[in-house]
This record gives structure tokens, C-alpha cells and sequence, in this order.
């Protein structure tokens, strides 16, 4: 009688045990998240926020993501790198993207953050610098690397101004503002979006001339993959961006606080310039050809024009169809 | 003549001299407060604006407030830096070794050693980054790169600088060639390995600096690249100091080791004996 009661109790238990394993089994990959990195193209300024405040708000973790936020060194080493398979998502300037796909670099473009370029020549206002033509005869500061010096001839040919009479002095990402502010230079190259709200913050009232606004409007930064990603796991994508989006409108709708968090995590930038940085580019969020679409839709029209004027000034040797650079598909 | 006996032979006494701590330490605090004086004048009195030179006082200001800012970044900045001077030390003393044993070797080697050695480090770091990511390998590297050269030409130098007579006089012992090696070659060379060391020691951090101003996202050299464009100077000065500070710190180790291990060598002998005042006057004993 007693075995039988055994038998009958080790059973039970051998049912019950394997029914936990089971469903442990069926249950953690619910739990466990999946790890990403996302690198920036540089150090963190206001345009970033929406990425932070997803992060706080717990929207990537919705998504059943670990996200990982990184600081970069400039578009063109995180294209290569992002080659290199260095990062899951990254946040990099089209132009950049574009040189690396047609030298083989395998990205591509999945969601476009800035339609129309930052790339500008800053001024200050008493140097009267209103159009391309007043460069001529002038020097004009730059980094030195970067995609907006490459661009800048080809932004000078575009206006019929002679390449040869500007000139261009490479002075290192600090210098070519400090130049600026000491007025040994008529104006600067760089990112409205961060030397902008910089200068100003230092008390300097300057003039910007967007290479967008003279006919040279090419494709500004937006989150790139790489394509390998595409073919492995292209819901992970879908996930990411559902997860961006959120953030940017969130950030939208509350600018400050989106801005607040990214100061707790950055202790040495200053709030008030954040906060500078991120009005700025919601202004620059949407362009004509993208009005109306969903946030984050690229317009092929602006890849198209791109690749053009990077061929025409021989930033870039080959052409390829524009289904290479960039993609809709996972846009939420 | 015999610093113990004069010139008439009578004994003398011999008065050492060591420099006080107080003036060792005085010195330098007196030099350093005259340069920042120097400092606040000249940026106030020639009008300096801020975002070229800042005055000592808001240098001082960022110092403190961002201390735990500067703190958080020295970590990796130490760790690369000390991992490439480890693994420069760990691959360059075999090499060194290698180039004496096989004059082949060193006919072979040395000249692409010294060619490797003509093109800006700089130059390799983007590369470094592209191939390894944006991790502490590339700054590692690269701080390798750096100060690898003059450790092992400094090593080889000082094992192959022993003299002749030391060489005759071990041979009537007959010793093995490792014997040669370990007895007498390598104390030899003890000396030139750790003046290559001092050079060593501050390249690599300097390598490790470029690395992270190529591509980083913490550590000295991203902050100082942040600072820079961002035009926080004060934030740049302040960064630069600590920089200071590290490299003197790592000398002084190196230094420090130098005094443990070879005590009796002639440039820390004299250090710690101090001037010999030879007394005429304080004559003991017979007139």
C-alpha cells in the first residue's frame, strides 16, 4: 500500500516539476531583454535628447530592449565602424553614409531625425556675411576633418563663387570658433544646430548661412544599420525605431524635461545650451518634401540630389541606385 | 687625493650635506606660485579673453567643481596607459634580448624597426579604431606602439654596453653564455632600461591621449576634446593639470622603482649621500 502511495507521490512530483521547467522555459525569453548599442556621431548635444528620454521613459525596454547610448567621433569613423559590424544602430550625417555605401561600407539609412542639413557658414552679424558671394576674397574657418568641409566647395561652386579666392583655414574643432569670436576669420564651418546656441550662449550675435538654404540642401543625419542587420533580424530594427519615435515625439511635447534628464547624464554640458540645441532642431525636423509623412520617412528626392552633388564635386567616384543608401521599410 | 686626508695627511672630517626635505619640497612650491602669479597677471593685465586663456582663479573653480568629473575620466585613461607601458616592457626586454643574442636577427630587424618608428603614431590611430571599435584596445595599442621603441633600444644598448675587462675577467671562470647573460649583461643593462622606461612611461600616456582624441567616449583626452569644442576652456586648463599630475606621478614611480632596485648605482648613490663638505677645520686627532 505504501509503495504505491510512493509511486503515486513521485509522479505527481515529476509531473509538476517538468510542467515548472516548461514553462520557465516558455516564459524567460519574455524576461530577457535584447542588448543594443546606438552610437551618436559625436559628443552629446540637444538634438540627442529624444534618444535619452526614450531611455528614461522605458519605451526601449517596451520594446524588449537593452539600449546602450554611446558617444561617437564624427560621422565618417562611425560609418566605418558601423562597417565593421562596431555597433548595432548609429546616428550618422547622410553624406557620410552615402560615401561609405558607394566605397562597399555596408550600412544604410533606416530612419531620417534631420531633413534638412545643419551644415552652415556661422558669421558673426558685424561681419555682414548675408550670401556666398561675400566670402570672396575671405577666410573662412574649419575643423579641419568633417563632412561639412568637404561639402564646402562644392557649396561654393553651387553659387558660382571661384574656389580659389576663399580660404579655408583648419584650425581643430575649438579653434575654428575661438578664430571666429577673436575675428580673425570672416566665418566658421560647423553645425548650426550645436555652434550656434554655443556662441550665443558666450554673448556673440552671429549670422548663419545654411548650405540648405542655397541650394545645396543635402540629406542631414538620421539612424543608420548595418545591412547585415537588415537581413538577420530586420524586426529588431522595426522595434528600435517604434521605440525612437516615441521619443522623439515625447521630447517634443516636453522639451524640458527631455533635456533636464540628458543634463543629469552629462554633467559637464550645460542645460541651458541643451535646451538651445534641441529648439533648433525641431525646426530643422521637417522639410517640404517630407511634410505630411510619418516621422522619420526619407524622401528619395533628397537622396537623389545628394548623390548628385557629391558626384558633381567629386566627393564621391561612383553612383548607385538610391535603394542602397536608404530604406522606409521599418518606419513605424 | 684622498678625500679623508688633507694635504699633509692628517685625518679630516668629512661633513655630508644632504639637501633638506624643506628645500626640496620648497623649491619647486616657490617656482609653481611664482608661474601662477605670473599667470593671473598677465591674463589680466593684457585683457586675455577667457576662451583663449582663462585666469588661474576659474581654473581653480572648475578644478573643484568638476573634480568628480575629472576623477571619473582618469580611470580609463590609467588603464590604458599602464596596460600598453606593461605590454610595450613585456614584449620589448625579450626583443631587446633577441636583437643582442642574434646579430642576424638585429641586421635583420633594426632597420624596419627604426623606419616603423619615422611615421607619426597619429597616423595609424584611425585605423586602429576602424579594425578594434571604440574600446580601450585601440588606446592600448596605440600607447604600445608608442612606447615600445625606446624601451627596447635602450635595453639592447645597456646589454650590450658592458666593458671588455668585465667580460675578461668572467671569462677565466669559464661561464656558460647564459651565465654571461644573466650576471653580468642584464645588471648591466639595468640602468639604460629604466632610462628608457622614464621616456617609455610618459609616451605611453601621451599614446593613449591620441587614441581617445581619435575615438572615445570617456577618459582624459575625450574630455579635453570635449572641452575644446564645446569652448570650455576653463574645463581644458583644468583637464591639462591632471594630465600633469598623472605623468608626474607615473615618472616619480618609475624613479622611485629606479632608487629600490639599483641602489647602487652611481646617479642614485649620489643622490642619497648628498655633496661631501670635506671640514679643514674640524680636524680630530694629531695637529
Amino acid at each position: 500500500m505504501k509503495q504505491r502511495v510512493r509511486v503515486g507521490q513521485s509522479l505527481w512530483v515529476g509531473v509538476v516539476v517538468s510542467v515548472a521547467i516548461w514553462a520557465g522555459g516558455a516564459l524567460a525569453p519574455a524576461w530577457a531583454l535584447d542588448e543594443i548599442t546606438f552610437r551618436l556621431d559625436w559628443k552629446v548635444y540637444g538634438t540627442h535628447a529624444p534618444f535619452f528620454i526614450a531611455q528614461k521613459k522605458g519605451f526601449y525596454r517596451a520594446e524588449g530592449l537593452k539600449a546602450k547610448i554611446m558617444e561617437g567621433s564624427g560621422s565618417s569613423k562611425v560609418v566605418k565602424i558601423m562597417g565593421a559590424k562596431g555597433d548595432t544602430f548609429a546616428f550618422a550625417a547622410g553624406t557620410s553614409t552615402l560615401q561609405g555605401a558607394t566605397r562597399g561600407i555596408p550600412v544604410k539609412s533606416v530612419y531620417g531625425i534631420m531633413q534638412k542639413s545643419p551644415m552652415a557658414v556661422i558669421s558673426l552679424k558685424k561681419s555682414n556675411i548675408r550670401s556666398p558671394k561675400d566670402l570672396l576674397g575671405k577666410t573662412v574657418s574649419t575643423s579641419g576633418g568633417g563632412s561639412t568641409s568637404s561639402l564646402f566647395y562644392a557649396f561654393l561652386s553651387i553659387n558660382n563663387v571661384e574656389r580659389n579666392k576663399v580660404t579655408l583655414a583648419a584650425l581643430g574643432r575649438g579653434g575654428r570658433k575661438r578664430a571666429l569670436m577673436a575675428g580673425k576669420v570672416a566665418g566658421m564651418l560647423g553645425y548650426s544646430v550645436t555652434e550656434v546656441p554655443s556662441l550665443e550662449g558666450k554673448g556673440f550675435q552671429v549670422d548663419t548661412m545654411h548650405f540648405g538654404d542655397w541650394k545645396m540642401n543635402v540629406v542631414a543625419n538620421g539612424i543608420i544599420v548595418n545591412t547585415a542587420t537588415e537581413k538577420k533580424n530586420p524586426n529588431l530594427i522595426r522595434r528600435f525605431l517604434r521605440a525612437i519615435t516615441k521619443g522623439i515625439k515625447y521630447a517634443k511635447a516636453n522639451p524640458d524635461e527631455a533635456v533636464g534628464f540628458m543634463a543629469e547624464r552629462f554633467p559637464h554640458k550645460n542645460a541651458k545650451v541643451l535646451r538651445k540645441e534641441l529648439s533648433w532642431t525641431f525646426k530643422l525636423l521637417m522639410n517640404e518634401a517630407t511634410k505630411g509623412k510619418p516621422l522619420g520617412w526619407q524622401a528619395e528626392s533628397d537622396w537623389a540630389r545628394t548623390q548628385n552633388v557629391l558626384k558633381k564635386n567629386n566627393l564621391i567616384k561612383k553612383t548607385m541606385p538610391l535603394k542602397n543608401y536608404f530604406t522606409n521599410a521599418y518606419i513605424p | 687625493m684622498n678625500a679623508e686626508e688633507n694635504q699633509e695627511g692628517k685625518p679630516v672630517r668629512i661633513r655630508v650635506v644632504q639637501p633638506s626635505l624643506i628645500v626640496r619640497v620648497v623649491y619647486p612650491v616657490v617656482a609653481i606660485i611664482l608661474a601662477v602669479v605670473a599667470w593671473f597677471a598677465g591674463v589680466h593685465y593684457f585683457k586675455v579673453p577667457p576662451y583663449i586663456m582663462p585666469p588661474p582663479e576659474d581654473v581653480a573653480v572648475a578644478l573643484v567643481l568638476k573634480f568628480h568629473i575629472l576623477i571619473r575620466h582618469t580611470e580609463p585613461t590609467i588603464i590604458a596607459t599602464v596596460t600598453g607601458l606593461g605590454l610595450s616592457i613585456a614584449l620589448g626586454v625579450p626583443f631587446a634580448m633577441l636583437l643582442v643574442w642574434s646579430r642576424t636577427i638585429e641586421r635583420a630587424i633594426m632597420p624596419l624597426l627604426v623606419f616603423s618608428q619615422c611615421f607619426p603614431k597619429v597616423a595609424i590611430g584611425p585605423i586602429l579604431i576602424v579594425w578594434f571599435g571604440w574600446g580601450i584596445l585601440p588606446k592600448v595599442l596605440i600607447s604600445f606602439i608608442i612606447s615600445f621603441f625606446p624601451i627596447v633600444i635602450q635595453t639592447a644598448l645597456g646589454l650590450k654596453s658592458v666593458e671588455n675587462d668585465e667580460l675578461d675577467l668572467i671569462r677565466i671562470m669559464s661561464p656558460s653564455s647564459f651565465q654571461i647573460f644573466t650576471k653580468i649583461r642584464i645588471p648591466n643593462a639595468l640602468p639604460f632600461f629604466f632610462g628608457g622606461l622614464k621616456v617609455a612611461v610618459t609616451l605611453s600616456l601621451i599614446g593613449s591621449i591620441v587614441g581617445e582624441f581619435i575615438g572615445a567616449d570617456r577618459g582624459l583626452g575625450y574630455l579635453l576634446q570635449y572641452a575644446n569644442s564645446e569652448l570650455d576652456t576653463e574645463l581644458l586648463f583644468a583637464t591639462m593639470i591632471f594630465l600633469m599630475v598623472l605623468g608626474g606621478v607615473l615618472f616619480l614611480s618609475v624613479t622611485r622603482l629606479e632608487k629600490w632596485l639599483l641602489p647602487w648605482h652611481v646617479t642614485v648613490r649620489e643622490e642619497k649621500q648628498g655633496r661631501a663638505e670635506v671640514s679643514e677645520r674640524a680636524v680630530e686627532g694629531t695637529a
